[in-house]
């Protein structure tokens, strides 16, 4: 897949795995394995990007004797997923559209 | 290899790049390895799930100069600097006063001008219409006592007269209508123009 795509791809991804609950970097990677693999050095740039875009924030919460990061949606990271289902749409049907195509012959 | 010669290892071939980010790294690697052995692996088997360092620190460095992208939706641009700053507009502004504001004083007098016209040429039309209807009634009402008086010219020239103003206050009536409608949407248009012209100024900037 194109690079480009796919890191935008994997942005939402990681949106939506704290969309529901605030949660952290293994369990984000656990919740997404079933879809798509992802590494830990690839997660990390991501989580740093969405926190400069002010999608996610950050803090940490003492567990177990240690610290452990937490990752909380915003409500832009809310609005990005949001816009990237909007996307989807239009994507979908020029699938629809190309896959008929082929269907027809 | 155990979490502390990992950790290690990572130190020390991300030596090159600031402290603080360096630890940062390590936080995160530190945190992913305890997090896997609380899953219920062992040290080793948390540490090479983490896949082969090379791998991992070459990662690092390929995403490391590239600053932290903000994600802009479609339509926002980033700004690359080249407009001016508001303070040097003011400046601007002010000290080449002396040529715009008697400029756009003149503009605008013009354009007053032009909408007093033609605001009095609707106010005459109408004025006019209301005139010959008046006239045209009153000489058809006048027909009538002089046929009594059996004066059957003047009356019929009268009663012609009269219909004759009717007809072309009817007209009138029309034509001033039209004339209305043309210029409200004459001056609607220009509106819509210098909306456009503001608009499109206001996004460039």
């Amino acid at each position: 897949m194109d690079i480009q795509l796919k890191r935008g791809l994997l942005d939402v991804c990681v949106l939506a795995a704290i969309k529901n609950e605030d949660s952290y970097g293994y369990q984000i990677i656990k919740d997404m394995k079933p879809y798509v693999d992802i590494s830990e050095s690839t997660l990390y740039p991501i989580l740093r990007r969405l926190e400069a875009s002010e999608f996610l924030t950050v803090k940490s919460v003492e567990h177990n004797g240690r610290l452990r990061k937490y990752y909380h949606i915003t409500q832009a990271g809310l609005g990005r997923i949001a816009d990237f289902k909007e996307e989807w749409q239009e994507i979908m049907s020029i699938y629809n559209f190309v896959t008929k195509e082929d269907s027809d012959k | 290899m155990n979490k502390i010669q990992f950790i290690a290892e990572l130190k020390n071939r991300l030596s090159s790049l600031p402290p603080c980010d360096i630890n940062k790294f390590i936080d995160y690697y530190s945190e992913m390895i305890d997090d896997r052995i609380e899953d219920g692996l062992s040290e080793e088997e948390a540490v090479n799930d983490l896949g082969n360092i090379e791998n991992i620190v070459s990662q690092i460095f390929s995403e490391y100069p590239e600053k932290t992208e903000v994600y802009s939706p479609a339509e926002k641009t980033v700004s690359s600097g080249k407009k001016l700053s508001s303070s040097w507009i003011v400046l601007i502004a002010v000290l080449t006063s002396p040529i715009w504001i008697p400029l756009i004083s003149s503009a605008a007098s013009v354009v007053f001008s032009v909408i007093i016209s033609v605001a009095a040429i609707m106010i005459v039309l109408y004025a006019l219409d209301f005139a010959f209807a008046v006239c045209g009634i009153t000489s058809v009402v006048a027909s009538i006592p002089l046929l009594l008086q059996l004066e059957v010219f003047q009356s019929g020239m009268c009663f012609g007269l009269g219909l004759i103003c009717i007809g072309l206050s009817i007209l009138l009536f029309f034509g001033a209508n039209w004339f209305t409608k043309q210029t409200v949407k004459f001056f609607k248009y220009i509106f819509r123009k210098t909306n456009e012209l503001f608009k499109k100024r206001g996004a460039a900037a």
